[in-house]
């Protein structure tokens, strides 16, 4: 049992490497990645799991940051927006075809969109635009209309099958 | 200055250049508000009010101040002794406001108003010892219904001012009573707009660093307008302005409800004064909702007097505006309402018209400006009064907005409420539009569109189609704000310096919100000096840095920071050819910049660098006459115009399940001239935002009070933000009328899509409905407004009362449902 | 808001869980996926004072097709993981399509199937499906296991008949004969949003093409999901007839006392919901006569 008031270790993988802290129980991971390690890239725009800018990568899969303790993800691999280039200032592909659409204007849901369609489009690279829509609509973005993401979103597809085959 | 969009075309100006900003937002390495944590910086938590109308009767924090990690409570007890009391009046004759002050002081007005703030170790531990708070309200009559509010003998939410009447005026010229008796026919609506607001996803914020010794405060903020606060901070919290420091980097997303001094903010601040230590406050989204400004709350009855052929005669309207709380400092609760009335005749020939407004002081959480600010209920009005009297009439929608709109012609033209348009190109747009559209908007029998309804209908929809025809206030002069006492200003400086190494760096006086002001700097300062967009570096944010400017509001930055930049820039470049001059022992008048080169004219292998030139202006002053002005960093300003308008059309097509009532938009088109475009990618952005958020208006947003004042949309479960797949892809289509009265030919372009996609989307949501015989007539479309609609319309009686709120009526301060 | 401050036991298994549940009683509450609890934390609507994470317990992960109870779902399951499961998808289609309803991918992949149930949001389709299906709920208790049947389980909103001390220990969906047709349908303002109404229809008919069996299960418009009773008799022993079927829909209300709010009134509840429970009928009837061929 973790005492609620006293920081206790929690050890996982984040973008490949390595971190430990001590946080409460109560530290949500985006919490634990913003404050503890200094990854602000992650966003908190609800905190009620509603808007999807915290989304990251828990083993793989894309979660909300703000509804996933960090003493759950003890041991775990996460991955964040801080991850996605690797090192360097190169982007990843589907960070250039957000740049090239012009798929933000704030930028502050940007990290969750980026995260939610990397891994939808890992698991479906043949994703439609309707079909894109769709799987993110768990991700709110009060500047674009959305357009200009399902744009990127869409052609980092399409070059994903490419590939793919 | 037409020749100024040829000049520039050929240049960075007018391309799709990717968005310098970008790369480090994508990367994760964007700074937001919360993500600078000072050393020893404490964090804030705010116990707010849970009831509408109250007399704090106790309040007591010892045992929040024993707990754990807890620094300090303060309440108005201790703020008010170094912070003094604001409201925003601008000097609209009797417009009135309570006071306002950092925390609530001896009443609460609005569920959400601060009353104490706790300062801990920790957000967490705030927010836990905000719970040990404890407060006695008396609770006083909640004034929900702002008809109600304005009743004699309501209960008053200021006891000082003797009525909940914040503001009262009409506007307008001609002889409208004529024009009504000798009308062929009128129309008449009742409509309304729901409270709303901007909902930006980054929340605000305050990161406030009082340092005691040389009682300077740095305050790290999510804002439109630093130089505004930096002004108003000092001023209430009894600073010299020069030692207030306001830093804004990215901020996410504005629209207009960041560009307000707010209880909440001066409450960090001041508690970082008390303390001697940074304070950090983060808005939740509970918070943002209930305290954010908010806007739209218009209820509204116009009626047009028309000719028989459809020609309008004469308007007249009456608007109730639900003010809310207090008057917002320095933009106040009343402009929306000014603009409603005043943009409704928008880009028609009205020849007379009156507007009557009056806005209601009420227990809401305050009422601001929010992108479109007043256009949206304004054009809404006129353009649903359009869509019935072409029924009326028999006549093509598209026809009798044709028949009405202003004709290049009669440009310049002074509207009836004293408006200017410069330019535009109100029957262009429309054609324009009307041709992407391909269809007649009311073909007749047998036509494509009535064979489109007739299959939507076979599969169970209602299929309709709206138009909405606008022009857009943008860039507004002093005469909007700082000539009624407001700290805003319409001028705006940049500052531009080149490097000793020929690289360019631009201060720009205003800051970016994320639309892409530093790109579109850039552009101009590119053209302008000569040099490659590559070599230029842009910052602003920070008013310690950067020379002054009056913020991001009324789609004005591009016109005003672009203007100031341009200016800047000829300066630099005049000297930087007057360095050349001497040094290639030539008539700077004949040498020109490009490419980072200066060059003589007919001489195509004398060649000089810009990067040569600033070296030696640096550097090798030796090799120049003392005489010369040899600094290559020049402030920059420009004041831009008055105004001026852009303008053009939205359509939307919408189709209405019968089943449910729900609304689906199908496809949507704009045809925008926003003057010259200095990135049209940008502008695209703008469009496509502000028609997300006009459809949000039109089809999901309301901010939901009860009865009583309590808000029920406290989190985003309830209050409905358009996600993916509510929404179309647009079709967008520029015209290009350069304004004759600003330095590039820029008119601004951020709020077009909000203000017109409301009234497109609801205009199409009854052309849908009117083949049922149904309307709707209140936003947002909620799918049970519409199934109702459609049952009572065909006789089926819908027993709950209707959810729409009572709306003002012709000549009376009585209402009618 | 953050969370309130609580003590986190990861339990090894059921047994630990309800140990740690009967050690701290009522201040103790089981954390699976979070997506319901937290959210409620966080608006510091609960603050219990004890986390059991039930999610690493070793013999509360998977779930597997059984001959009697159909398929049993354990506790630490994921709504995603099940949803996506080929088996699942191929044998009882309409789980996925269920689950695919709920909330968005990123809430599906932490949230459990069973901390749905246990959760009992009225306008959730997870107990709807359960209700549906006429499955049950495994309960674990420091004294008792039992099984709960689901139209005994949900009391009303976010209410259930757990005791104290006990724990949704797994589900058991049963499974659908070959010639059912089943829809899933939901009213709602914006995709993944909860249902201002929605309904799983299932019916099932003989070689006569009567109806042998008629499921219909609403939800989001009550206290707690309901079956349509009075609209299920009617088809029963009917042939599925277009007059048949609109004359259940009629009825699907009937007894059902319809709870608005300020997304959508009672009567648009029922209105529109009577709308919808006869389009799903007609779906499921559709599949219900291909299935029929193909058999």
């Amino acid at each position: 049992m973790r005492d609620a008031t006293e920081p206790a270790p929690v050890s996982l993988t984040v973008n490949g490497r390595p971190e430990t802290a001590r946080v409460t129980p109560r530290t949500t991971l985006a919490d634990f990645l913003r404050h503890e390690l200094g990854l602000t890239g992650t966003h908190l725009g609800c905190e009620q799991g509603v808007c999807g800018a915290c989304t990251v990568r828990l083993d793989g899969r894309p979660v909300r940051g703000c509804l996933t303790l960090a003493v759950q993800a003890d041991g775990a691999t996460v991955e964040t927006v801080e991850g996605l280039a690797g090192d360097g200032s190169a982007l990843h592909p589907l960070q250039e075809k957000f740049w090239r659409h012009q798929a933000l204007q704030c930028g502050f849901c940007t990290p969750g969109f980026l995260i939610a369609a990397v891994t939808a489009v890992e698991e479906n690279p043949g994703l439609s635009r309707d079909e894109v829509r769709e799987r993110l609509s768990g991700n709110i973005c009060r500047c674009t209309g959305y357009q200009s993401i399902v744009d990127a979103v869409a052609e980092y597809a399409a070059e994903s099958r490419e590939v793919g085959a | 200055m037409n020749s100024a969009k040829k000049d520039l075309t050929e240049g960075w100006v007018g391309r799709r250049v990717k968005r310098v900003e970008d790369p480090h937002i994508l990367l994760g390495r964007g700074r937001y508000t919360d993500d600078a944590t000072p050393t020893r910086c404490l964090h804030a938590a705010f116990v707010r009010s849970p009831v509408a109308h109250a007399v704090i009767s106790a309040l007591d924090t010892a045992e929040a101040r024993r707990a754990t990690g807890v620094v300090a409570v303060f309440t108005a007890d201790e703020l008010n002794r170094i912070c003094g009391s604001w409201k925003g009046l601008l000097d609209w004759p009797g417009l009135a406001s309570g006071d306002q002050r950092p925390l609530a002081t001896g009443k609460v007005c609005y569920v959400g108003e601060p009353v104490a703030i706790v300062v801990a170790r920790s957000r967490a531990i705030a927010e836990d010892a905000a719970e040990l708070v404890s407060v006695d309200y008396t609770e006083l009559a909640p004034l929900v219904d702002p008809l109600v509010a304005l009743e004699p003998g309501s209960t008053l939410v200021h006891d000082e001012l003797g009525s909940n009447l914040a503001f009262e005026a009409t506007f307008g010229t001609g002889d409208v009573a004529a024009a009504f008796a000798g009308a062929a026919e009128i129309v008449e609506v009742g409509l309304s707009t729901a409270r709303h607001t901007a909902v930006a996803m980054e929340p605000r914020g305050a990161v406030a660093e009082f340092d005691p010794a040389s009682r300077s405060l740095t305050a790290r903020l999510s804002t439109q307008a630093p130089h505004m606060l930096q002004s108003t901070y000092a001023e209430l919290l009894g600073l010299r302005e020069s030692n207030v420091r306001i830093i804004t980097d990215e901020v996410g997303g504005a629209f207009g409800m960041k560009a307000h001094v707010y209880p909440d903010e001066v409450a960090t601040c001041a508690a970082s004064i008390l303390l001697g230590r940074p304070v950090k406050w983060i808005s939740d989204r509970i918070e943002s909702l209930q305290s954010d400004t908010q806007a739209r709350d218009e209820r509204i009855t116009a009626a047009v007097a028309l000719a028989a052929d459809g020609t309008i005669l004469g308007l007249r309207s009456e608007i109730d505006s639900d003010g809310g709380a207090y008057s917002v400092y320095p933009r106040s609760a009343v402009t929306e309402g000014i603009q409603v009335a005043t943009i409704m005749p928008g880009p028609y020939r009205v020849p007379a018209y009156r507007g009557h407004l009056r806005v209601a002081i009420t227990n809401k959480a305050p009422l601001a400006v929010y992108r479109g600010v007043g256009h949206p209920p304004a054009i809404l009005a006129m353009e649903a009064l359009l869509d019935e009297s072409a029924r009326r009439l028999g006549l093509d929608p598209a026809e009798i907005r044709r028949r009405n709109l202003i004709r290049p012609a009669e440009l310049p033209y002074t509207s009836v409420t004293g408006h200017v348009y410069d330019s535009g190109s109100h029957q262009e747009s429309l054609e324009k539009l009307l041709a992407m559209l391909g269809s007649p908007v009311d073909g007749p029998a047998g036509s494509a569109l009535a064979e489109r309804k007739a299959q939507a209908r076979a599969r169970g929809r209602l299929l309709g189609v709206g138009l909405a025809c606008f022009v857009e206030v943008t860039a507004p002069g002093v005469a909007f704000y700082g000539a009624r006492g407001a700290p805003i200003t319409a001028h705006d400086q940049v500052e531009i310096r080149v490097e000793p190494d020929g690289s360019v760096t631009v201060l720009l006086g205003t800051p970016g919100q994320g639309q892409g002001l530093h790109t579109t700097a850039a552009q101009v300062v590119a053209d302008q000096l000569g040099v490659p967009f590559e070599t230029i570096s842009v910052i602003s944010g920070d008013t310690r840095v950067v020379p002054h400017g009056t913020g991001v509001w009324a789609s004005r930055s591009a016109v005003v920071s672009g203007g100031a930049a341009a200016s800047a820039a000829r300066e630099v470049r005049q000297r930087i050819l007057t360095i050349a001059g001497h040094l290639l022992e030539a008539d700077p008048a004949d040498l020109e910049i490009k490419d980072g080169s200066v060059r003589v004219g007919g001489a195509p292998h004398v060649e000089l660098s810009v990067a040569e030139i600033a070296e030696i202006a640096h550097w090798r002053t030796n090799r120049l006459p003392p005489e010369l002005r040899i600094g290559l960093s020049v402030v920059g300003e420009y004041s831009g115009p008055n105004v001026t308008f852009n303008n053009g059309a939205h359509a939307a097509v919408v189709e209405i399940d019968e089943d449910s009532g729900l609304v689906h938009v199908v496809d949507y088109l704009c045809v925008e001239d926003c003057g010259v475009l200095i990135n049209p990618d940008i502008v695209d952005g703008q469009i496509r935002g502000g028609v997300a958020q006009g459809i949000g208006g039109a089809l999901y947003e309301r901010l939901y009070y009860d009865e009583t004042g309590q808000l029920l949309t406290s989190t985003l479960l309830d209050y409905l933000l358009p996600t993916g797949p509510e929404l179309p892809d647009l079709r967008i289509a520029h015209l290009e009328t350069p304004s004759p009265n600003t330095m590039l030919g820029v008119k601004g372009a951020g709020e077009a899509g909000a203000a017109g996609a409301p009234a497109a989307v609801h205009n199409a949501v009854n052309d849908a409905l009117s083949q049922v015989g149904a309307r709707v007539w209140h936003q947002p479309i909620t799918p049970e407004r519409v199934l109702r609609a459609i049952d009572e319309a065909a006789g089926q009686d819908w027993p709950e009362p209707p959810d729409i709120p009572s709306l003002p009526r012709f000549g009376s301060n009585a209402t009618v449902r | 808001m953050k969370l309130p401050a609580f003590a986190y036991h990861r339990a090894e298994s059921l047994d630990d869980v309800v140990g740690v549940l009967a050690e701290y009683g009522p201040d103790a509450r089981v954390l699976g996926g979070g997506q319901s609890l937290l959210p409620v934390m966080a608006l510091r609507m609960s603050a219990p004072a004890v986390l059991v994470d039930i999610t690493g317990a070793k013999d509360l992960t998977g779930h597997a097709f059984r001959a009697t109870d159909g398929l049993v779902v354990s506790a630490a399951v994921t709504a995603r993981a099940l949803e996506t499961d080929r088996e699942t998808v191929g044998r009882h289609p309409l789980i996925p399509a269920c689950l695919a309803q709920v909330g968005h991918v990123e809430i599906r992949t932490r949230g459990t199937v069973c901390g749905s149930v246990a959760h009992a949001d009225p306008a959730a389709e997870v107990p709807a499906l359960l209700l549906a299906l006429d499955g049950s709920v495994r309960v674990a208790g420091a004294r008792r296991r039992r099984r709960i049947a689901a139209r005994d389980f949900f009391v009303g909103p976010y209410t259930t008949a757990l005791d104290d001390g006990e724990v949704v220990a797994g589900i058991e969906l049963p499974e659908l004969p070959h010639t059912a047709g089943w829809s899933i349908r939901e009213i709602a303002r914006r995709t993944g949003d909860f249902a201002l109404a929605g309904v799983i229809s299932v019916l099932d008919t003989d070689p006569d093409g009567r109806c042998r069996d008629a499921r219909i299960a609403v939800f989001g418009v009550a206290g707690t999901p309901r079956r349509a009773t009075a609209a299920e008799e009617i088809l029963l022993g009917r042939s599925l007839d277009d007059a048949t079927l609109a004359e259940a829909a009629r009825h699907s209300f009937d007894g059902i006392e319809i709870i608005g709010d300020l997304h959508g009134s009672a009567t648009y509840r029922r209105r529109a919901g009577i709308r919808l429970v006869a389009r799903s009928l007609t779906e499921a009837r559709a599949q219900t006569a291909k299935e029929t061929v193909r058999a």
